[in-house]
């Protein structure tokens, strides 16, 4: 656990040193705002709830390229909800940044890692937590800190990564419509491991044979959805 | 005119005094012959970048302009490799397509979804679908392998759009069975082996769609492009220009350049 941590911090290093030499080639930066409102029909069961909520939501994203490929993405996101204290937040979705060679590829900070076939239901898709507050029907999720190292071989894709910190999955507040009953308390949460900083790891390779495509991974760590205990407080 | 019989007639009286097998040649061997021997013209290229502008057109004549930028790898023994990348406008930017063209059995497709971040596989059973919206189908990405048809020389013709230059005429029939189209019938010039104009006919042995090449440049001293393809597409009347503006041969693109984890990054 200790080598992993160290290891971690080392892999720190290399893009600081690498940040104080160059200007970047290319500058992107964008934003994406949405603006919505659910509204429910029927009367709320609970007191605080009401017929409807409005939010906003505001993603900028600066993606930075050196000239030898390094690049550095941040996209940072922010909700703010009209009802819900618990569903107003801010993520950073993506801080990562990443180098690569001819036949391998790295990247280090917070991530989205998507495992799996774009169409289908995703269920091996686990290194990043949902964002269930935001999009109650689990397509998006949370950034996750890690490191990552991809082989790029005629074998398959080698992908390695060691994820540092735990995403607690979000939660609706009491106001929120979509809660459940009872409600959940913060800040309650326990981890089988001790704390949200223990380490996980992910082993993957994937490759395509014709029309399909395989993959076997291992992945040691916590459990991405919860387990829910029910307490009479 | 003259001229054209007299050669025919030295070929032909070559022919038979040589006892070469080639007077028994068959329409298909012909076919085979014209298409291997365009298949060398294009050999040796090594890698090629270009820059483009795509103009879809409705019925109605109602343009939309994209702007994109191709890379194509030559690859030994079998087809080439080669990513499209869209620049403008935002709606389609970093869209981009990374094909692996084999010579026998189908070609490996993926589409990059930047809006979603994720690379998305084009299954062998969709490869006839539009790409980006445009009257080019999947398939029509990948390059041209001899050992993808089969082959049926049909006539000697003068080229459509070019009566001084001679054309022949020919059939080519994809094997794989996932193709959109049962047949192609191309003009290419006898010279040069330029493709001129080809026909598409779709599953049902209907013309579907006619693509044609021109403002041919030779680069390197050797290889000819065509700097402006046009596609209609005559059961919707849609129209989808592709204009070259830039090409660079030989800039020394690596196999690593062209691989899943690539195709995110570019730009």
């Amino acid at each position: 656990m200790q080598i992993a941590l160290i290891a971690f911090l080392l892999l720190l290093f290399k893009p600081l040193v690498s940040f104080a030499d160059l200007k970047p080639g290319i500058i992107e930066i964008d934003a994406e705002i949405k603006i919505g409102a659910w509204v429910f029909p029927e009367s709320p069961l609970y007191d605080g709830q009401k017929h409807n909520n409005n939010f906003i939501a505001l993603e900028p994203e600066v993606y930075l390229e050196w000239s030898r490929g390094d690049n550095f993405v941040l996209r940072p996101f922010v909700l703010l909800d009209s009802q819900d204290v618990s569903r107003s937040h801010f993520d950073i979705r993506e801080a990562l940044y990443s180098w690569y060679g001819d036949d391998w590829e790295s990247s280090i900070g917070v991530g989205q890692v998507f495992w799996g076939v774009t169409e289908s239901k995703n269920l091996v898709d686990v290194i990043n937590q949902f964002d269930a507050v935001y999009d109650p029907l689990y397509k998006t999720k949370l950034g996750q800190p890690l490191v990552n190292l991809t082989l790029i071989r005629d074998s398959g894709y080698y992908e390695f990564f060691i994820l540092p910190y735990f995403r607690e999955r979000t939660s609706p507040g009491k106001k929120g419509r979509l809660r459940l009953d009872p409600e959940f308390s913060k800040d309650s949460t326990k981890f089988e491991g001790g704390s949200k900083w223990t380490p996980e790891t992910a082993i993957r390779w994937s490759n395509n044979f014709g029309d399909y495509d395989i993959s076997i991974h291992s992945f040691l760590g916590y459990e991405r959805s919860p387990s829910i205990d029910i307490q009479l407080v | 005119m003259e001229r054209f019989i007299r050669i025919t007639l030295i070929n032909l009286i070559m022919a038979v005094w040589s006892l070469s097998p080639s007077f028994a040649e068959t329409p298909e061997e012909k076919g085979l012959r014209l298409a291997i021997e365009a298949d060398l013209t294009g050999e040796g290229f090594i890698d090629m970048v270009s820059q483009s502008q795509m103009t879809l057109r409705n019925a109605q004549g109602e343009e939309s302009i994209r702007e994109f930028s191709s890379k194509t790898l030559e690859v030994e023994n079998d087809g080439d490799k080669s990513i499209f990348i869209f620049h403008r406008p935002k709606d389609v930017k970093g869209t981009a397509t990374l094909t692996f063209t084999h010579k026998t059995g189908p070609d490996d497709q993926w589409l990059y979804l930047p809006a979603l971040k994720r690379v998305k596989r084009i299954s062998s059973d969709n490869r006839s679908g539009a790409f980006v919206g445009s009257e080019f189908a999947y398939e029509d990405l990948s390059s041209q392998e001899v050992e993808k048809y089969t082959y049926k020389w049909i006539e000697d013709v003068p080229c459509p759009g070019d009566q001084e230059e001679m054309c022949y005429v020919s059939e080519s029939y994809p094997e794989e069975k996932s193709s959109g189209y049962t047949r192609r019938v191309s003009w290419v010039d006898i010279n040069e082996h330029r493709v001129r104009k080809i026909d598409f006919y779709d599953r049902k042995n209907k013309l579907l769609k006619t693509l044609v090449f021109s403002d041919y440049k030779q680069y390197l001293g050797k290889f000819w492009n065509a700097h402006t393809l046009k596609m209609v597409n005559h059961n919707t009347g849609k129209e989808t220009d592709i204009s070259i503006s830039e090409t660079k041969y030989q800039i020394g693109l690596k196999d690593a350049d062209f691989n899943r984890q690539s195709l995110k990054r570019v730009r």
